[in-house]
């Protein structure tokens, strides 16, 4: 799959990841591939600019964690705006990859 | 850290120094990133080139710290414009600034004036770009308003002083309008820098 038809899915597929539970960057670029099979192969830094910007929005929170053993890393989070909101999506998306699932299946 | 990674990093830091705090924070990540992929097994070459070329995530970054940018402008512009207008109206009572005649005080009443009343204009073609989403442009004016408000502030101290020249409120008041205008000049400079790399 493109990177470009990815981009437009970015944020959806960040809060997904996220919902589980906090994570720094590397392993939801992992998580990403491992709950796609490894279909979704992104730049790994494409994630980090929808990272900011989803923080920005107030849907995402972030600190640094330094392990006692290990590298410091910033990990991420929902808010519960981040929650609502990916609920909503999860919602909206349902519905829309239902109607082009409509469409793209077999003719009519 | 390998060579590599370092001239990797060094291309954030370049492409990004308009905003310290944020190139500060892409270089951490990027390079804990980097550093937790070499951790697994990777060469820095192939952690970089997995990464994704600097060239092209660094206007990411910027795109997605520009809203925040601007809130941060647009707020100081017009918390400048709300302090120069009470602080002048304030200094204008106490010292019965509007008795003042002479040439001297006439001019520096009008670039008062002037400054005030371009400071607004300006602040207006600057929001007027940004809600016909057209952010990127919104530099100029705001530089514009920082320049057309620091006039105004001059000539209203100088005017203020020029009456009451020892009054330590004149000095007060000029203390907090200089100290604002530094800080919306700060905003706009960096907005302006921002805006021209976001825009490409």
């Amino acid at each position: 799959m493109s990177a470009e038809m990815l981009k437009g899915h970015l944020d959806n597929i960040l809060l997904a990841v996220l919902e589980p539970g906090a994570a720094h960057g590397y392993a939801i670029i992992e998580a990403i591939r491992r709950r796609t099979g490894g279909r979704f192969d992104l730049p790994e830094g494409t994630i980090y600019p929808a990272l900011h910007r989803l923080e920005l929005a107030g849907l995402l929170a972030s600190r640094w964690v330094e392990p006692p053993t290990g590298r410091k890393r910033r990990v991420y989070e929902l808010t519960r705006d981040g929650t609502m909101a990916l609920a909503a999506r999860r919602e909206s998306w349902s519905q829309f990859s239902g109607a082009v699932d409509a469409l793209m299946g077999a003719p009519a | 850290m390998s060579a590599a990674l370092e001239r990797y990093l060094s291309e954030y830091d370049r492409a990004l120094a308009f905003d310290p705090a944020l190139a500060r924070r892409v270089r951490e990540e990027v390079e804990a990133h980097i550093g937790e992929a070499i951790d697994y097994g990777r060469t820095p070459e192939d952690a970089i080139a997995r990464f994704g070329r600097a060239s092209a995530l660094a206007p990411d970054f910027a795109r997605a710290a520009f809203p925040a940018r601007l809130r941060a402008t647009f707020h100081s512009g017009l918390a400048m414009l709300a302090a120069t207008f009470v602080l002048m109206r304030l200094r204008s009572i106490l010292f019965a600034l509007g008795q003042a005649d002479g040439r001297v005080a006439d001019t520096l009443t009008l670039v008062d004036r002037a400054g005030f009343a371009g400071g607004i204009a300006f602040g207006l073609v600057a929001w007027n770009r940004i809600y016909r989403g057209d952010a990127t442009r919104a530099g100029p004016p705001f530089l514009g308003a920082a320049g057309a408000l620091a006039a105004s502030v001059a000539a209203s101290l100088a005017r203020a002083a020029g009456v009451a020249g020892g009054d330590p409120l004149i000095w007060a008041t000029g203390a907090v309008e200089c100290a604002l205008i530094l800080l919306f000049l700060r905003h706009a400079a960096r907005f302006n820098r921002h805006a021209s790399f976001v825009a490409g």
